[in-house]
C-alpha cells in the first residue's frame, strides 16, 4: 500500500489528468478521453478501500449486470449507457460513508471525477433515451436495495465497491462502441 | 530436615523437566505459520500462484489452494482441482480464473499433520492485472522508414483472444537508433490479432532497433517484445536486383544487333578481301618502274649533220679502232648506240655527243663514244627516246675511251633499233624524206639484240629483221663500210644504201 503522501499525490495527479482531459470536447475523440477517465475513475475506486474482508464473504451476492446492454447496436446506445452507469454509480457512492471507514478524501476524488466524466459524456448525448437505460436502471436498483437490506454495513458497501469495480470494466467495454465507426452497425 | 529438602528438590526437578518439554513442544506447534507472500503471475491469462511456506518444518505439509469469485453469486470455497493437498509451491489457476471479469480471491491452506493454515488472500482481476504480450514483430526495411509487422500473443482462454475480450489494444512501438541516442515511440490502437505500421522519416543506410509493447485501455499491464533491429536501406528483394540485370541484358543484345547490321551493311569489314586480279598487276607494275628494266628498248634518233666532207673510216676491229679514229672526219656519227645494259640503272643519261670529225681530237671523241668503257667513271649511255618515230642520238665523249674498245660494240654497248623509228636523212630536210629512206633501209640494217634481254627486243622488231646475237662486230662491220660517194647531199643516202 502506498503511503499516504503518495496517495494524495496519485489522487492529485489523477484529478489534475480529469481536467486535462476536460479539454478537448471533440464527440470523434469521445472514446479516448472516455478511456482515460475510465481508467482514472478505477484507480480512485479501487483505492477508496482496502482488501475485502474475508468476513464479507457470506453477504456476499450476484447483481446480474445485464449482458445485453454491452451489445449495442449503435454507438449513441453506448454512450447512453455509459452515462447512466456514470450517474447511478454517483448516486450510489455519494451517499453517507462513515461506515464504512474509507477515507473522505479519496471518497470525494472518486467522486469528482465520476462528476467529470458524466458532464464531458453530456456535451456529446444525444437528447433521446435509448431502450437499454430500463435495464440498467433495475440493476443499479438492485444495488441499492441491497445497501439498504445489508443496512449499509460495511461488508454491503465493499460488496458494492466491488461491483462499482466491475461496473468500470462494463464501461470501458462501452466506451470501446462509443468510437465513430464509418458503417453504425456494431458487431 | 535435610531428609524433606532432598526429596522435594528431586520432586521439583521433575515438575520441571515435565514443564518444559510440554513448553517446548507448544512452542513448536505455535511456530507453524500459514503460507506467506503469495504471489500471482499472469501472463496473457495464464494464472500461476506461487507460495511460500510458513515455516521450515521437519513434518511435511500440504497446500491447497481455494479460491472463489467476487462477482459470482457463489459464496464458498472452491478448491482449485490440481492443486488438491500439493506439496509444491505453486498452482496453476487458469482454468479456475474462467470469467476474465471477475474479481477472484486465492487462499492457500497448508496442512501440517493436524493442523491447518489459511494464509492471506490475494485478489486477482485478470481483466485488469494480467501481464499482455510480448507480441511477435517482424521488421521489413526500406530507404527511410521500417515496416512493423505485429502479432498479438494467444490466450489461455478458451475459445478467445486478445481483441475478443478487450476489442480494442493500445500498442506503443519504440523505435530507437543502435546507439540509442534517438527514441521514437509511436502510439496507436489496433483492433486486429495482426496489424502492421510504417515508421517513416527515417534516417538512410541507419541501424535501428524496434520493440513493440501492447496494452488495454483499463490493463495497462504490459511485457514488451524484444528488440529487433533493422538496417535502412534499399529494398533487397531479387526483383529490385533483376531489373539492372535486364537492363544491361537488353543494351548489350541492341548493341549488338546494330553492329550486325554494320557488318551486314558492309560498313565494318573484318576481314581484308584480296585484291582484284587487274589491281595486282597494277601493283607490279608500279614496283616495276622503280625497278631496273634490264630489257632496254631504245629509240634511236639519227640526226645527220654535216659538217665536213670526209671520208672516214673506222672499222670495229680491236686493233684498227685507234688508227681508224685518228682518221674520222667531221661526220657526226651516226652511231646507234643501245644503252648499256651492263651500265647502272640508275643513270639514264641522255648522251649528246657530236662529233668532230675533222680534228683527230674529235676522232678521239668519237671512239669514245662507241666505246663501252667499263673503266669510265661515268656512263655514256644514250637515252633513247621514241618520239614519235624519230629517234636521235646525240652522244658525247664524256671520258677517256679504252682506246682497245673504241668501236667495239660489247654487250654492254649493245643496243636496240626499232625500226619504225629510224629515220635517215638530212637533218634540214624534213623527217619525212629520212622517213621514207628508212623504210627502205630496214631490210639492210642488221640489228642487233642486247645481250642482256631477248624477249624484250623480239617484239619491237616488227619487221623483218633478222635477229642476232650480239655480234657487235657484224653491225659494225655494217657501219664499217660507209660508202662515200658523194660531197653532195645524195652522198649520204648513198652512204646509207648498201
Amino acid at each position: 500500500m502506498a503511503t499516504k503522501s503518495q496517495g494524495c499525490l496519485w489522487q492529485m495527479c489523477l484529478v489534475l489528468l480529469f481536467s486535462a482531459g476536460v479539454m478537448s470536447l471533440d464527440c470523434n475523440l469521445l472514446h479516448r478521453q472516455q478511456s482515460k477517465f475510465n481508467w482514472y475513475s478505477l484507480q480512485l475506486l479501487e483505492n477508496m478501500g482496502g482488501k475485502f474482508p474475508l468476513e464479507c464473504l457470506g453477504d456476499k451476492t450476484a447483481f446480474h449486470f445485464p449482458e445485453k446492454v454491452l451489445k449495442p447496436k449503435f454507438r449513441q446506445h453506448a454512450m447512453m449507457a455509459v452515462h447512466e452507469i456514470l450517474q447511478q454509480l454517483f448516486g450510489i457512492f455519494s451517499r453517507n460513508l462513515t461506515q464504512t471507514g474509507w477515507k473522505r478524501r479519496n471518497v470525494e476524488r472518486f467522486l469528482n471525477g465520476l462528476a467529470l466524466q458524466t458532464k464531458c459524456l453530456e456535451t456529446c448525448l444525444p437528447t433521446k433515451a435509448g431502450a437499454n437505460i430500463l435495464r440498467l436502471k433495475k440493476y443499479f436498483q438492485r444495488i441499492q436495495d441491497f445497501l439498504k437490506e445489508k443496512k449499509y454495513s460495511t461488508c454491503a458497501w465493499e460488496t458494492v465497491r466491488k461491483e462499482g469495480q466491475s461496473c468500470f470494466q462494463y464501461i470501458d467495454k462501452l466506451t470501446v462502441r462509443m468510437k465513430k465507426q464509418a458503417t453504425n452497425i456494431l458487431l | 530436615m535435610a531428609v524433606l529438602i532432598g526429596p522435594l528438590s528431586f520432586c521439583q526437578l521433575v515438575y520441571l523437566s515435565i514443564l518444559t518439554t510440554t513448553l517446548f513442544s507448544l512452542t513448536e506447534a505455535s511456530v507453524i505459520n500459514p503460507p506467506q507472500k503469495l504471489t500471482m503471475n499472469s501472463q496473457n491469462f495464464e494464472h500461476i500462484l506461487s507460495w511460500e511456506p510458513g515455516s521450515n518444518t521437519t513434518m511435511p505439509t500440504y497446500y491447497d489452494v481455494m479460491y472463489i469469485g467476487l462477482s459470482g453469486s457463489e459464496n464458498k470455497w472452491k478448491i482449485a482441482k490440481e492443486c488438491s493437498n500439493t506439496a509444491r509451491l505453486f498452482c496453476n489457476l487458469t482454468k479456475e480464473y474462467e470469467e476474465c471479469t471477475y474479481t477472484y480471491i486465492a487462499m492457500v491452506q497448508s496442512i501440517t499433520g493436524n493442523r491447518v493454515l489459511n494464509s492471506s488472500i490475494l485478489e486477482f482481476s485478470p481483466y485488469r492485472s494480467t501481464y499482455l504480450g510480448p507480441p511477435a514483430v517482424n521488421l521489413t526495411a526500406c530507404p527511410t522508414c521500417i515496416n512493423v509487422t505485429v502479432k498479438l500473443p494467444a490466450t489461455y482462454l478458451k475459445e478467445s483472444s486478445l481483441i475478443d475480450i478487450y476489442q480494442k489494444l493500445d500498442y506503443t512501438i519504440t523505435v530507437e537508433s543502435f546507439d540509442r541516442k534517438e527514441k521514437i515511440p509511436i502510439k496507436n490502437e489496433t483492433s486486429e490479432e495482426s496489424f502492421s505500421y510504417v515508421v517513416g522519416s527515417l534516417h538512410s543506410n541507419t541501424n535501428y532497433c524496434v520493440s513493440v509493447a501492447v496494452a488495454a485501455s483499463l490493463n495497462h499491464h504490459s511485457i514488451p517484445s524484444a528488440l529487433k533491429c533493422i538496417i535502412t536501406r534499399s529494398n533487397t528483394q531479387p526483383g529490385y536486383g533483376i531489373i539492372p540485370i535486364l537492363n544491361g541484358g537488353l543494351v548489350s543484345l541492341v548493341v549488338g544487333i546494330f553492329l550486325l547490321g554494320l557488318y551486314k551493311g558492309g560498313f565494318i569489314c573484318l576481314k581484308s578481301k584480296p585484291w582484284p586480279k587487274v589491281l595486282e598487276t597494277t601493283n607490279k607494275l608500279h614496283c616495276s618502274v622503280h625497278e631496273p628494266d634490264p630489257e632496254n628498248v631504245c629509240s634511236v634518233q639519227i640526226m645527220y649533220k654535216e659538217m665536213e666532207k670526209k671520208e672516214w673510216e673506222y672499222s670495229y676491229d680491236d686493233s684498227e679502232n685507234e688508227s681508224e679514229s685518228e682518221n674520222s672526219g667531221d661526220y657526226t656519227r651516226r652511231v646507234i648506240l643501245g644503252r648499256d645494259p651492263s651500265s647502272h640503272a640508275k643513270s639514264n643519261t641522255f648522251v649528246h655527243q657530236t662529233i668532230d670529225c675533222t680534228s683527230a681530237e674529235s676522232s678521239s671523241q668519237a671512239t669514245e663514244l662507241l666505246s663501252s668503257d667499263t673503266e669510265n667513271s661515268e656512263e655514256h649511255q644514250s637515252v633513247i627516246r621514241e618520239n614519235e618515230g624519230i629517234s636521235r642520238v646525240f652522244f658525247h665523249p664524256s671520258s677517256e675511251v679504252n682506246s682497245s674498245s673504241t668501236f667495239e660494240l660489247s654487250n654492254s654497248a649493245c643496243f636496240n633499233i626499232n625500226l619504225n623509228t629510224v629515220m635517215l636523212g638530212d637533218p634540214d630536210k624534213t623527217w619525212d624524206d629520212s622517213a621514207t629512206l628508212i623504210s627502205h633501209q630496214k631490210d639492210a640494217v642488221d640489228l642487233q639484240d642486247s645481250s642482256a634481254s631477248d624477249a624484250l627486243e623480239s617484239k619491237n622488231f616488227t619487221n623483218t629483221v633478222d635477229v642476232k646475237k650480239p655480234d657487235c662486230h657484224n653491225i659494225s662491220h655494217e657501219w664499217q663500210n660507209p660508202s662515200v660517194s658523194d660531197e653532195s647531199d645524195a652522198s649520204d643516202s648513198e652512204y646509207i644504201r648498201r
